[in-house]
Parts: structure tokens; sequence; C-alpha cells
């Protein structure tokens, strides 16, 4: 039963997004608010991230841009005082936020209840130490750990635990690294340092090389519990969770293993007291599966969350959300797209999902590429399909930066650096793997190596031996087909047989063959779900027919890396919402399993494929699309969709690719809203440089940039006539740069990029992307829209990108743009 | 590997690639939707006069493992999928599913629109299907006229005692076509079990002198099993607490003078919500079932429902009530499956000690 009392919530949001936490933040948080909404809930958010679709979709009222502190939330706790405060969607800050005010006694006082989080897990989140305990207390194992003050107190843990085992140095002030022990002379070599000055350390079993899992479960207040998904890491322990390769459903697990990780993570989530989704991680003995170690439990929403409800197709956030307010598993009623029992039924799928970590090292060459337990990847990428081959290349596909669909290769890694690597994993693993198996190494061999299980390398193996059919049977129906199955896309094939990919997809076409594709959804075919979330296949039966008549296709950016990633996975998101306002059915395109584009809710149809042009057609081609929306500057893409001349296609913002001027240095920009008949400006703002003042370097903007009113007015005429003269339309800015005098001169234009539309729309608080959408689809009142120009003279907005620099161990000292992983905004008023 | 087809009686006829034996096999089509544990379904005995379909794509993953057995001898009529691997875990190396399935004779049809097919048989009573060479008239023809055996249990039984010894309680366990899962359970609860043939009567049973007595679970319909069998139990259960399972739980509920209906489709999964009726708590079980007790069909003043699957209304346990005797249609042994009903082994085991002289 939902618990009446609560009428209003404050949501925390994530903040800018970072290595580990990136869009499902916010993604989640926007589905808890819609289903919040929906319950007759007001709601109030929460953030500083200008990229939330949460911000931008909750009436301004109840919106407080602000970082997310302890003193933040009490000024919004006290003045709006809501009846509870959801910090599960914010990532760990927002977590421990909720901690200090229960622990200074706030909430109580304020009588603010929290949602989503227990306190017996508010308890454990901090502390190793209670966890284990909490662990130990359900009778499940955990890794063993003990404080030692000697030498002989380390030797008697030993002959207990075994080698190998970790060493910490207990330290208050700077957290130190752990050291791994393989033998006795390992051990008191160190241990001789160690116990100089009367340290203490942590001496603890080491699990490296173990098989990691993880759980996502769900449980309701009258202790039902269900399991929505297990992850399986590729990689071993030893490799971060989010830098692994991750499978789901579980597949080198035997039925025994399986069920005792289910039985632990009900038992830990009972003891926790959990209502809602809980996230656990779970070491295995390669050897035995039975014997096996709880390494970490995360009450709270992440990307493992996300990924289990992506692939799933279970409803997580909107069930959590009921969950949280008092529902239980069988009260929820879902949208009758869904079976009615669908909340109440375990996850089971006829499908399997890949998901590659993408890494940001192409943009950050300092940083040390090795993976450890520390996570160094950005974003990540899935793959689905009917077969684990299947869903592995598409999940690689997806996560190349080239958008050329090919089967990339390390031809040139010598054989020192292979082993090394094989042992000491680095990112684009997966490749040093098929280039080892290309070498000849022996499946045994490689599963020694790099404690990845044998299963995969006979999948690896499979592969390659089609790849080499594909080499030898050149433009034959029947290796398409083999190809197909794999998961190889028909771009690869056309770049290996140097054909025209029109000439590959004429060949299968011809015998009547297309893709098939299939729901995403959790009853393995059980119900008739109309579940709209969708992959390819090349079967039997097709469960995707066309939309509609007028229907606009939206082309997601994928897996999130450095640079104006997040922007634009927001802008695609807010595309949707607009495309659909208009009357347009919308189908979205993407692979990041985070991505707020994904979000059922702001799109008809969601097509989880590689963001290649043959995927990319077979969607064209079933769906008929009457328009064409890629968002963000990807000239390849376009340049291979300009061919197909019969397409509607539109980039937006505009393709940069010709007709801008760029100069080298820049301080300030006008921005102007340009029709074919006349412009109009919006606002000036100032360009902040993180190098003197070099264009590329320009991560911080800050608006308005207070000009005296005749430099303005001359400002604005010479821009005018430059916009006049070109052949811009849409958002256009121009760029001025100012001398030492303060004189300043026009120096370039350009098309306004997608993270200042977004820093403009929050400037203003004019939906920009809206706008957009209506006048290239020509339903824009250009009149009303100025008309409605707030003025904005008396507040400063600030947007500063943000790094992950400090994440990666490096120092950068000029940070440039495509070196960003997020973004943080704030308002001044001025005096 | 060799193309063959998959044919159902409604005329569809499927491509795929065969692995596993080669030989020509016709039972009925079943959809089992668990996501791990090929081993223990292929070798349930329940499957004996059947065809199963697995919804999850890529079975053979972890070989063919020796605690995963539910039978040693396995009488699965066939098994298709959309892939399958090779990989032996084993400690020689050398045993993987393709072969397993060989010395089994079992056929398997791999490259399969599982997921069509599933659909498909959802929608229909069940059905025959073969696995064949040639998709031709002939072969439906033959699919057509093929008559399953209904002596199932008959062939599936032990037709000799034997003993899984133990310190603690003597228990009888009647074999209808025994699954280990149960034999592991009992085993960890320290039991000393005596499996007895399927047609074990009340006074070979009495002789034994047992604490307890189980009834398996076992493949077909109850009712083409002899009223000797509910003469059993209705002698049983009056004087030794009993637990039932699966086709045994069917044969408990028609001793009691309840009906059992053979179901529209079969459930073969463990995603669905079974309510325990007197704490409401919601619990998951391996389940595979075609027949199911009716409910209004049951005495109440001697049974009373004490599971009911929220999905398809199904009664999935009842208990007697005026004898320590109950019984379950899931597999509380798991097998492959949860664990959540696992306690009601130990329920049973409390019955018996209170009933202890």
């Amino acid at each position: 039963m939902i618990d009446n009392e609560i009428k209003k919530v404050l949501i925390l949001g994530g903040g800018p997004s970072k290595i580990g936490s990136e869009t499902e933040l916010d993604a989640s948080a926007f589905q808890m608010m819609v289903a919040l909404k929906k319950l007759g809930i007001s709601v109030l958010v929460m953030d500083n991230n200008p990229f939330s679709l949460t911000l931008s979709e909750v009436q301004p009222a109840n919106i407080f841009i602000k970082e997310i502190n302890v003193k933040n939330v009490i000024d919004v706790l006290n003045k709006e005082q809501p009846d509870a405060l959801i910090p599960i969607t914010g990532g760990l800050r927002a977590v421990h936020v909720a901690q200090e005010l229960i622990n200074q006694g706030i909430l109580e006082d304020l009588n603010v209840k929290v949602l989503g989080i227990s306190k017996e897990s508010l308890k454990v989140l901090n502390s190793p130490d209670k966890m284990k305990a909490a662990i130990n207390s359900v009778s499940e194992p955990a890794v063993p750990s003990k404080i030692i003050r000697s030498e002989s107190e380390a030797f008697a843990v030993v002959r207990d635990i075994g080698f190998p085992v970790n060493i910490k140095k207990v330290n208050q002030r700077e957290s130190t690294e752990r050291i791994i022990c393989n033998n006795a002379e390992d051990l008191s070599d160190l241990l001789e340092d160690e116990f100089k000055d009367d340290s203490v350390c942590v001496i603890e079993k080491s699990i490296v090389g173990y098989k990691q899992v993880e759980t996502v479960g769900v449980r309701d207040q009258t202790n039902t519990k269900i399991l929505i998904a297990g992850l399986e890491n590729i990689d071993a322990v030893g490799v971060h969770s989010g830098d692994s390769m991750i499978i789901t459903p579980v597949q080198t697990l035997n039925d025994i293993e399986y069920q005792n990780i289910r039985t632990a993570t009900f038992k830990i989530m009972d003891y926790l007291n959990i209502i809602g989704a809980c996230h656990i991680q779970f070491a295995l003995d390669t050897n035995d599966g039975s014997n096996y170690y709880v390494t970490k439990i995360n009450p709270i929403i992440n990307s493992s969350t996300a990924l289990a409800a992506r692939s799933t197709g279970y409803p997580l956030v909107y069930v959590c959300t009921n969950l949280l307010l008092g529902n239980s598993l069988n009260e929820i009623k879902l949208h009758n797209n869904y079976h009615h029992l669908t909340p109440i039924m375990e996850p089971t799928l006829d499908h399997v999902v890949v998901k590659m970590p993408v890494w940001p090292f192409d943009n950050i060459r300092e940083a040390d590429q090795h993976l450890g337990t520390k996570m160094k990847s950005v974003g990540s990428t899935i793959g689905v399909g009917r077969t684990v081959e299947e869903a592995l290349l598409k999940a690689l596909r997806s996560s190349q930066f080239s958008p050329r669909d090919v089967l990339p290769s390390m031809k040139e890694i010598s054989n020192d650096e292979l082993i090394s690597q094989l042992i000491h994993p680095k990112s684009d693993r997966l490749l040093v793997l098929i280039e080892a198996l290309r070498r000849g190494y022996q499946i045994d061999e490689l599963e020694e190596l790099t404690k990845i299980n044998q299963f995969y390398f006979y999948k690896l193996k499979a592969l390659l031996d089609v790849e080499e059919l594909i080499i030898k049977e050149p433009m034959k129906l029947s290796t398409i087909e083999v190809a197909h199955d794999f998961g190889f896309g028909d771009g690869m094939m056309a770049e290996t047989w140097q054909e025209p990919i029109e000439s590959v997809r004429a060949l299968y076409h011809a015998e009547n063959e297309y893709p098939t594709y299939k729901t995403i959804e959790p009853s393995a075919g059980e119900f008739d779900q109309n579940i709209r979330s969708f992959y390819s296949s090349y079967e039997v039966e097709n469960e995707s027919h066309r939309e509609s008549e007028k229907t606009a296709l939206v082309i997601g950016r994928g897996g999130n890396k450095l640079g104006p990633n997040t922007a634009a996975d927001y802008y695609t998101a807010e595309m949707l919402i607009q495309l659909h306002k208009i009357g347009y059915k919308t189908i979205v395109m993407n692979n990041n399993p985070n991505a707020l584009s994904l979000s059922p809710q702001i799109s008809d149809k969601q097509y989880i494929e590689p963001i290649q042009l043959g995927a990319i057609l077979n969607i064209i081609e079933l769906e008929k699309p009457v328009r064409v929306f890629i968002p963000g500057n990807r000239h390849f893409l376009l340049k291979q969709l300009k061919q197909y001349t019969n397409l509607n296609v539109q980039v937006l913002p505009p393709d940069q690719e010709t007709g801008v001027v760029l100069p080298k240095d820049v301080t300030y920009a006008l921005n102007f809203f340009v029709t074919k008949e006349d412009s109009y400006f919006i606002s000036t703002e100032k360009l902040i440089s993180n190098n003197k003042s070099d264009l590329d370097y320009v991560t911080a903007y800050e608006t308005p940039y207070v000009l005296d009113e005749s430099t303005l007015e001359q400002d604005i005429q010479l821009s005018k006539e430059h916009i006049a003269s070109s052949n811009w339309i849409g958002l256009v800015q121009i760029l001025f740069n100012q001398n030492k005098n303060g004189e300043s001169e026009y120096v370039g234009i350009r098309p306004l990029r997608l993270t200042e539309t977004i820093f403009l729309s929050r400037a203003t608080g004019i939906n920009w992307v809206r706008a957009l959408v209506r006048f290239y689809t020509k339903k824009l009142d250009i009149d009303a829209l100025m008309a409605s120009m707030p003025d904005i003279s008396n507040i400063t907005t600030q947007m500063q990108a943000t790094f992950p620099f400090k994440q990666l161990n490096v120092k950068v000292d000029h940070a440039n743009s495509s070196q960003e992983v997020g973004a943080k905004i704030k308002f001044k008023i001025n005096d | 590997m060799t193309t063959r087809y998959l044919i159902l009686e409604d005329g569809t006829s499927y491509k795929g690639k065969g692995f596993g034996a080669e030989a020509t096999t016709t039972g009925e089509i079943i959809v089992n939707s668990n996501m791990l544990g090929y081993q223990e379904v292929i070798t349930n005995q329940i499957y004996h006069n059947q065809i199963i379909v697995f919804t999850q794509p890529s079975i053979g993953n972890t070989g063919i493992n020796h605690k995963s057995f539910e039978a040693i001898v396995t009488n699965t009529k066939g098994v298709v999928v959309k892939e399958y691997s090779n990989v032996s875990t084993n400690r020689l190396g050398n045993l993987n599913l393709d072969l397993f399935l060989k010395q089994h004779n079992i056929p398997g049809i791999a490259g399969i629109d599982t997921r069509e097919l599933t659909r498909r048989l959802n929608k229909k009573p069940t059905m025959k299907a073969s696995i064949v060479d040639i998709d031709d008239e002939h072969a439906f023809d033959q699919l057509h006229a093929t008559v399953l055996t209904n002596q199932q249990v008959k062939q599936v039984s032990t037709t000799s005692p034997f003993p899984n010894t133990g310190d603690g309680n003597n228990i009888v366990l009647i074999d209808f076509g025994l699954k280990y899962g149960i034999l592991r359970k009992l085993a960890d609860l320290d039991c000393n079990v005596i499996v007895m043939p399927w047609d074990t009567s009340s006074k070979a049973i009495f002789d034994l002198d047992p604490d307890g007595v189980v009834l398996s679970t076992g493949p077909g319909s109850p009712l083409d099993l002899p009223s000797s069998v509910l003469d059993m139990i209705k002698d049983v259960q009056k004087e030794i607490p009993m637990f039932s399972m699966g086709l045994g739980h069917e044969l408990f509920a028609l001793a009691n003078g309840a009906n059992v209906y053979k179901l529209d489709g079969e459930h073969h999964g463990s995603n669905h919500p079974i309510r325990q009726i007197i704490t409401n708590q919601i619990i998951y079980a391996s389940q595979s079932e075609g027949y199911a007790v009716d409910p209004k069909s049951i005495i109440h003043d001697q049974l009373l429902i004490t599971y009911v699957d929220l999905v398809n209304g199904t009664v999935q346990g009842i208990r007697h009530r005026d004898y320590p005797a109950f019984s379950v249609q899931f597999s509380p042994d798991g097998g492959p499956g949860p664990q959540d009903s696992a306690d009601t082994f130990e329920e049973f085991l409390e019955n018996v000690s209170s009933q202890r002289r």
C-alpha cells in the first residue's frame, strides 16, 4: 500500500558525469520522477548537471540547480519542506549527503524521511568492516582479512587463509596501495619495511583471478524478492567490473553456483532490510564455483542496475519507485503494454547481452592504460543477440571509435607485448584476446594466462572462423548468412570484399532475406507484451513492424566517450521528446546501456544496434521514416547517409564541416537565432579558455558577457552582416576576440555547438532544442519565441566542464574540450 | 554438422543443424525457460516422452558435471536450441554436451528460432514433434501416426530397491521417475533413504518401518497409473508422515478425492510467482508441470490448498487436514532453479520428528 503521507519528495541528482557514473543516474532520476508524478506526488529535483533531462522535465519552480552538498540540501529542505528525500539516483555523493543529514539529526528535526535506502544499508555503505560483518552475520562468506601489528601475527593469519595475500597499510591521512604477496618471502620482505614505525596493516586473502559475478535483486516490504539479473564479468577479479566485458544472462556458472549467489543475494537484502534494488558482487573460485565470496554490496542505482534493466526489459526504476513508496511487488500497476504480472515475474531471457567498456585513452594519452582495481572506462556499449558470438561482436562493433564497420586487428603488436597484455590487461582487451588466437595460442594456455573462462575463447574462435570464411568466400549468399548469424555487419563484408555495401545487401535482399527484430522483454516469449525495445537477428519471426506513416528516426550517439557525449545524449533525448510533441512517432537507435535517450518513456520505439550504416539502413528500410535526425557532428555517418538521396536527413546542430570560420583566439561570442529571412540576437557569452584565449581549450562559459551598449550594438550589427552573407540558419554563434585594449574584432562564425545550446537553454529558460526541432519541421513561431525571451541581465549563468584527470591519475595543464567528461552549472544573481 | 529438421504436428517445419545422436525422434514438444541447468533438465526423468525446447539461447557452456545429474540414465526424446557449445569441464576434459547426447541416443537440433517456436507453442495445446533428416510428407505421416507410450513411470522407475544411507530418519522414497535432487536434499538432512519401485505396496512400506515416506516426481499423467498406487497412498498417509512432489503430488491429490486435469500448455521454468497461502509470502521454484490439481474438486474438510501459482492460478501445494501429509506441485529441490522452497524438506522432517514414537 502506498504511504499516503508522502506528497512531496526531493530527488537528489548525480551531479556532473564522471568515471563510474554517467547518464544512468539522470536516466533513473528521470524515470523515477515520471513514476512519482503518475502517483500524484509532487517532485523537487536538485542537481548541477546541465545535461540533466530530469531538470528539464520538472516545472521550473521545483528545480534547484545547486551542487549536491549538505548545506545546499538543508537549504532546500528548510525552504520547501518535502516529506521525503530520495538519494538513490544521485550516486554515492547523494547517499553520503543523506548519511550526514541523518547523523546530524537534521532529517528527524525536519520530519523528512529518506526513501529507497534503509538505515541498515547506510551503515555498511561506507565501511568495508561493517559490510563484512553484515555478510558474515547471514552466514555468507566475505573475503577473509585481519588487522595485524607484527610479522608473526601476519604469518599466523596466512597459515589460516593461505597465499596470495594483499597487504595494505592502515594510514589515516592517505589511502595507500594494496600490495600483493605471493609467498612467504614476499611477505617478510614487505613487512620488514612496514612495521618499522609501529604501523598497522590489513592483511587480506587475495582473490585476483577469481571469477567475478554480479547480481541485481529487488525486494519489497512484504519480503518478496526477485533476482532481476546475474551479470557475469568476462574478465577476472583484478580488473574493475566497470572495465570488464560483462555478459548477461550468466553463461559459465552451473545452476548450483548460480542458485548459491541468488540465495546469498536475498539473505543479504533481508538482513539489510532493503526495499528496492540492490547490486551485489561475488568472486567465485574458478576451480570450484561453490567456493565464493561476497565482495561488495551497492544498495543504490548504478550502471549495473541500469544494465540489468536494459538487458531484461524489466521496468526496474518504475518498480523501485513504487516499492519505496510502500507498494509491494504484486500491487504495482504497470502500463498496459506490459503483462500485469511483470513486476513479480523473475526475468528470464532468450537473448544475450554483452557490455563493452569504452576507454578515454585516445583523448588522454598520458594516462596509464593498464586495467586494475580502479575504474578507467568512461562509457560502454552493449550488443544484443541471439547467440553469444552475435552479442559479443555487436558490442565490439558498437564500441569502436571509428564508425567504419571493420573487425579491428592488432597485427602490429609484438609477441612480448602481447603476452604482457594477456597477463596485465590493458584497454582494448578483446582485440588482444582475438590477436592471441590468431597467432595460434591454445585455449587452455590463454585461460591460464588471462583467467578468462575457456568458453569465451571458443566463442572468439568461432568468430575468427567466420571471418576466414568471409575472406575466402566473397560475395556469396551462404557466406552472408553465416556472417549475419554471428553478428557481422554488411559494412564489414563490403569493406573486406571491396564492394559497395549496396551490392552486398542486394545479394540477400534478392532472396527476400531481411533482419528480424526481437523484443527485449523479461518473459522469454511466455507472454505477449507490447514492449518497444528491439534488437536484430536473422531468424524466422520479425516482431517489429513499421511504426507509422509519420516517423522520425533519431540516431543516438552510442557509448559515452570524452568530449560532448553526455551533452549529446541529453540533446538526443530532448529531440525525441520535442519530435513526439509535434506529432511524429519517434524511433531511437542507440547502444549505450546508460543512455538517457533510451529511456522508454521518451520514444515510441527503441532499437539497440551498432550505429553503423548497414544497421541504420535496415531500420530505415523497415520503418521508412519521413525524417532522420543525427544529433551532433558525425561527418562520416552523414557522408554515408547523404548518398541515399531519398532520405530526409538532418544533422543538429548543423554540420560544421563547411562554412565554418574558426579562429585561434576568442574571448566572447554573440548567439543568434537565424531564419531564412532574418536573424535574432539572443545573448552574449564569455568563452573561457584553459590556455590563454585558445578556442580549442574553451571549456567554460558565462552569460551574459557584459559589453557597453555601443559595442554591443556594433557587434550585433556586424554579426548580422556576417550571418546574412553566410548560409547558416538555426542557432548561430559569432565569435569575437578582444585585444589588450579592450577593442574587439569579429573572428569567426559557426553553428552553436550542442553543449552551448544546452547552456543557453539553462541560462535563458527557453528550450532551444525545442525551438530547433520546431524550426526544422517548419513549426516554429519565431516572433512568439523571441517575445518570450526573458531579461537575463541580472543573472549570470556559468557552466564549466569537468575532467577525469584525477581519477586517471594524470596531470594535464591545459585541458581541451575533447577531454570533458561532464559539466556543472551555477547561477549568480547580480547586484 | 548435418542439416536436420524439426517438424511439428501442426505442419510447421524448421530447418536446423543436427547435433547429439543422429536418430529420428518423436515426442511431445515442450518449452523450458530456465536460464541455467540444461544438464539437470535433460537428465530429469520427467521428460521421458518429451522434446525440450530451451529458451535460453546458448547451452552446453559448462559441460557435463557430476553434480548436475538428476538421473544417470536419461530418457529425454530430444533437445531444441538456438546454439550449443562443446565445452568440457570434467577432469578428463572429454565429455561435452554433444557427446553426452550421443551416448544417450538423444538427438539435438540447433539454429532454431526458439523464440518464435516458443511463442507458437504457447498459443497451442501440447503437440507432438519429430527431429528428422528430411521433412517430407512421409515424415509428417510418421509423426501423426506415432503413439507415445503412457507406461512412462513403469519404464523409468527402479525395479529393485536401493538404499542411500544416512544416520538420521529412515525415509522410504517411492520412485515414480526419481529426481536426484530429492536424494540430495534428504542426504543434506542426514536421512537414511530407501528407494522403492513405483508399485510398492503399503505393506512392503510398513515392513521397512519408515519414519516418513516421500513420493517423487515423475513423467506423464497420474491418471495412467493403476488405482493400487492410490490405495497405497491412502493406507500410508494415515500412519506415516508423507511428502510428495510433482507427479507424487498429483497422485496424493487423487488419493484424497481431488481431480487432476491436463494443462492447456505445459509450464517448465522458475519465473512464476507462487504464493504460500498461510504466510502470504511469494516464492519462486522450479516448475515442470503438464497436469494440475483442480481446485474446485478439492474436498475442503480433507485437503487444504497451501500454494498457488499467481500466473495461471494452478494449485501448487496441498496439505491433508487430518494426517501429517502434504505435497507440492513444484520441485523444492531446485535442479535447476531457486532454493526458495527448500525448507519444505525441513517441514517434512519436523512432521517426522513430531510423529516419532
